[in-house]
């Protein structure tokens, strides 16, 4: 089995790839040329019937890695502190694995290199919120997604995040695919995926842009949309009220095993002690096995771009649509649905992603071509989309594995580690199921490491909404003002954000005062003119806030400062 | 309820005027204004060459604004500071409904007339699509203004400028002044953005080289500016390979354009001019809906705050007066003209001193600029220089236009 797929590569590539059998992987080595190649060729030995994982350590040849991000600061913080639980990672599986933990009587620590929570994939993704119905067979994504799409509107409810379940429709270019369609409503109801239907002219109606082409629909009642960052950050937040800890601008660089267990976690605010590590680490997530000696798969990156047009533009459409792929797209079996066009929660339409393999774990540069591909293909869907309304695009990594499917278990070889890996697209949607089997898998580690952990009596699931004015009728916002008149104060004249929600954003309890993080919580600086008008106030609020020089205050991580001291006199002196 | 006869939204250069021409008229007045202070943006720009044409003398931007902001105090002007306009509703029986947001709670004020005179914003990066990293260090140019001149911090040290706009001009020197180096301009078009005035000023008496038919294409650094690649482009502004360079920079300054501020107007289903990005109007300043006026830089982008003035009064005059019905003919520009304001005349209405704004599409030399009533030309100038970066303003008698058939024609001729 294993020779012949070494010959086929041989074949196709002309390269030698040396393959290790273990009991848990396939181990590849060699060198190419080319990283799609890699790619591809990890792919093919991907086996499902069999437990074993590709680590793919073909590598790219004249390739030099870039650095990996790490904070520039070092101090003993976290030095010989002990925790039950130590979550690596900060991002939407992270934090919602954090709440969930912060049921327990334990202490639960969150460990994050970046200044702010959803500072990767979660913080770059579209924010749909799947139904799960591209997903065939069995697989652990669609075992979550489908539990976790069902979980939204109780979760969000209770830590007052907005969710809106508008439903998706697939739109068919021809008349075959509405026929094929009907495989999908079988696969529904095998998958208890709700209210998917076909429809016909009702399409047309509901978008009349699309009507030249349009012969039908898959309509994907359950599908709904979320702001990613927010719902991270609310978790993070409830999580820390129930008593997690967080700590941000903390890497992990080395871990200490001792037989069968991790002893201790080395990172650059000191050496602590753990009696259960939880691996939510993203794109990272096999180099954080890997510091365990427990590296059994691989994560290859795969980048995507979104772009944000403006909700003022002309000639937007109203419903989230994509269109159905066709028969040749469906046998060339791509690892994205191609993305599609979302409407997000906050009423702005969104246009992506793309899919991009890559070797770069932390790269979310934005390319010219990828912000053509994007717009060019949606434009497909929806043809009175115009570019001028473009006002933000941004791109994010996914953390792939080769069998492309989630990773959610207990380490074989690590008794105290727990893998929650591979958390791509639809991770945000399964999340919240995620969340609950990793808090169990905990709870018996922690049993296993002689920890009998009780649940809180007085766990607090439910988190108050951050005031947000413009959503408020006047009544309401009057109340408010009356209270605090910085509510009345609107800084960010596009998203209509007041003075009072600002000082909320930065005075949050993980402690987070960034610009991004004011923008992330409040919408500051996230419409058209893209922080121009708000960002000198912000700034300014912010070094009030923490009683800081303007000078201090960072975009997002340490490094990313927004200016240099004060003018002349000052700077100079400084030199 | 309180209620108006006017209400002015925005305390810029614009809406001063206008509110002080109003007052002026008798009308009983409300100036709101969404900061804590009036002025608008000339509040940050504290560089000289405000009001030569108005006051016969150099003023910096505060100066400018004192002289409209002192005569509020002798006047009936009622004023409502950091207060945001968030709904106008209009009913014919009532006039238009205002409601604000301000320190004291939620306002609603009821007016007959209502002017907008919100000014612009800037273009941003994502606009002109710059890709790249998303450190810190990219700022639009009046952002960088607001920096140096209203906090008093170094936005950088070592700057690139991307587009020659006004702005990004007197930033370029503001920003040597204060001891940071300004490596080069940056335009992606082959001639000028800026004011000739401002290119000499600015960057020739600095020694800061421009850079023409070049871009940015290109930010490195993810946590701050390391770097910009820029690009040299072609004629159709496309970059061309093979020509990137690597600029080691901290910080890239953007003055690429300035878009009025519309959202109140789009809101109100006032119909915008897609020249301008600013509502139609006729020779009064008021927009297609009947008792909304706009004037300043949120009716077209002036490159003199004299105009801009000139046109809150222009604004004011027509809302203070009464007249029944309107009927609106177009005024036909031909290709040589980006743009004209007005774009509509009411022949119903005093037109014998039309003031005309225009800028001419291309630059071009020796040339006549006429206006054809029904193929009569009732207006002919010579123009020595003409350039897109520079507005110019002409006094036109329309009078003879007197039908809704009338063809009023804005031509360039040899």
């Amino acid at each position: 089995m294993i020779t012949s797929i070494v010959k086929k590569v041989k074949k196709k590539y002309n390269v030698d790839i040396d393959v290790t059998l273990t009991d848990r992987s396939v181990i590849l080595k060699g060198e190419m040329s080319d990283w799609k190649d890699i790619v591809d060729v990890g792919k093919m030995f991907v086996d499902k019937k069999s437990n074993r994982r590709v680590v793919n350590d073909i590598v790219l040849k004249g390739y030099v890695p870039s650095k990996e991000y790490l904070p520039d600061i070092r101090d003993d913080s976290l030095q010989d502190t002990r925790w039950n639980v130590v979550v690596i990672g900060a991002g939407i599986i992270g934090c919602s694995v954090a709440r969930e933990l912060s049921q327990l009587n334990a202490s639960v620590l969150v460990v994050e290199k970046h200044s702010d929570v959803a500072h990767g994939a979660s913080g770059a993704n579209d924010g749909m919120v799947h139904a799960g119905i591209d997903l065939k067979g069995k697989s652990l994504k669609l075992h979550y997604v489908v539990r976790g799409n069902a979980m939204y509107g109780k979760v969000c409810e209770q830590l007052g995040v907005d969710f809106r379940r508008d439903g998706q429709y697939v739109i068919f270019k021809d008349r075959l695919m509405r026929f094929l369609a009907k495989s999908m409503l079988v696969r529904a109801r095998k998958h208890n995926i709700p209210s998917v239907t076909i429809i016909g002219k009702e399409m047309a109606r509901l978008e009349p842009a699309v009507a030249s082409y349009c012969k039908g629909a898959l309509r994907i009642g359950s599908t709904g949309a979320v702001s990613p960052y927010k719902l991270t950050i609310a978790y993070a937040e409830n999580a820390c009220t129930n008593g997690v800890k967080f700590s941000f601008d903390t890497a992990v660089q080395s871990m200490v095993r001792v037989g069968r267990r991790v002893t201790a976690v080395v990172t650059n605010r000191g050496t602590l002690f753990a009696d259960v590590v939880i691996n939510c680490a993203g794109v990272f997530a096999d180099k954080v096995a890997e510091m365990a000696q427990d590296r059994y798969f691989s994560i290859h990156p795969r980048k995507g771009t979104d772009l944000l047009l403006d909700k003022n533009a002309p000639d937007l459409p109203q419903h989230a649509i994509s269109l159905s792929p066709t028969l040749k797209g469906m046998r060339a079996n791509k690892n994205t649905k191609g993305g599609g066009i979302v409407i997000t929660v906050d009423g702005n339409v969104l246009l992506g992603p793309d899919a991009i393999e890559t070797p770069e774990r932390e790269d979310v540069s934005t390319t010219q071509q990828s912000v053509d591909n994007v717009f060019n293909k949606q434009k497909l869907c929806f043809p009175p989309l115009q570019k001028s309304s473009v006002i933000a695009y941004f791109s994010g990594v996914r953390a792939s594995t080769y069998e492309e499917d989630f990773i959610i278990e207990r380490s074989g070889e690590v008794d105290n580690l727990i893998h929650v890996a591979g958390i791509q697209s639809p991770g945000l949607t399964a999340a919240p199921a995620i969340a609950l089997d990793v808090k169990e898998m905990a709870v018996s580690a922690l049993k296993d490491s002689g920890v009998d952990v009780t649940y809180k009596q007085n766990w607090q699931p439910v988190r108050k909404p951050p005031v947000c004015i413009r959503q408020l009728d006047r009544q309401t916002q009057q109340k408010y003002i009356s209270q605090n008149p910085d509510y009345g104060t609107i800084v960010c004249r596009c998203e209509e954000v007041s003075l009072g929600e600002i000082k909320d954003a930065v005075n949050n309890n993980l402690g987070v005062a960034t610009v991004d993080g004011v923008k992330r919580r409040v919408r500051a600086g996230m419409g058209r003119c893209q922080g121009g008008f708000c960002m000198p106030v912000v700034m300014k609020t912010i070094a009030q806030c923490k009683k800081t020089d303007i000078s201090q205050v960072r975009k997002g991580d340490i490094g990313s400062n927004l200016c240099y001291g004060e003018i002349k006199d000052k700077y100079r002196r400084e030199e | 309820m309180a209620f108006y006869d006017i209400i002015v939204i925005g305390g810029g250069p614009a809406g001063l005027s206008a509110v002080l021409r109003a007052d002026k008229s008798g009308k009983k007045t409300l100036l709101i204004e969404r900061e804590g202070r009036l002025g608008g943006i000339l509040k940050q720009c504290i560089h000289d060459g405000f009001g030569v044409i108005r006051f016969g003398e150099k003023l910096s931007g505060p100066e400018y604004a004192e002289r409209f902001t002192a005569l509020l105090k002798s006047s009936n002007v009622q004023v409502s500071l950091w207060s945001f306009v968030t709904d106008i509703q209009h009913k014919a029986e009532d006039g238009f409904t205002v409601t604000y947001l301000c320190r004291d709670g939620v306002k609603q004020a009821q007016c007959k007339k209502i002017i907008l005179a919100t000014g612009c914003r800037e273009r941003t990066r994502n606009q002109i699509f710059v890709q790249g990293d998303r450190g810190a260090g990219v700022f639009t140019a009046g952002t960088a203004q607001n920096l140096v001149n209203l906090e008093g911090v170094m936005p950088g040290r070592k700057c690139v400028i991307l587009g020659s706009g006004d702005i990004g001009l007197i930033m370029a020197r503001r920003l040597t002044l204060e001891g940071a180096t300004v490596e080069g301009v940056y335009e992606a078009k082959s001639t000028p953005s800026g004011l000739p005035r401002n290119i000499h000023q600015c960057l020739e008496d600095f020694n800061i080289p421009l850079h023409l038919s070049t871009t940015v294409t290109r930010v490195l650094g993810d946590r701050r500016v390391e770097a910009v690649e820029i690009c040299q482009v072609d004629k159709q502004m496309r970059p061309v390979k093979g020509t990137e360079k690597i600029v080691d920079c901290d910080c890239l300054i953007l003055a690429v354009g300035l878009i009025p501020e519309n959202e109140i107007a789009t809101a109100l289903g006032v119909q915008l001019d897609k020249r301008t990005k600013g509502p139609l109007v006729d020779q009064n300043l008021e927009t297609m809906r009947t008792g909304i006026f706009c004037c300043g830089n949120a009716l077209h982008v002036n490159d003199l705050v004299d105009y801009v003035s000139e046109s809150g009064e222009t604004a004011a005059d027509g809302s203070c007066s009464e007249r029944s019905g309107r009927c609106l003919i177009d005024i036909v520009a031909d290709k040589a003209f980006s743009y004209n304001v007005p774009q509509k005349i009411n022949i119903n209405d005093r037109r014998d001193k039309t003031i005309l704004y225009f800028r001419s599409a291309d630059i071009v030399t020796d040339k006549k600029v006429a206006v054809y009533i029904d193929g009569n030309c009732v207006f002919s100038k010579k123009f020595l220089h003409l350039s897109p970066p520079e507005m110019q303003r002409i006094t036109v008698d329309l009078s003879s236009a007197t039908s809704r058939k009338s063809r009023i024609e804005l031509r360039m001729e040899d």
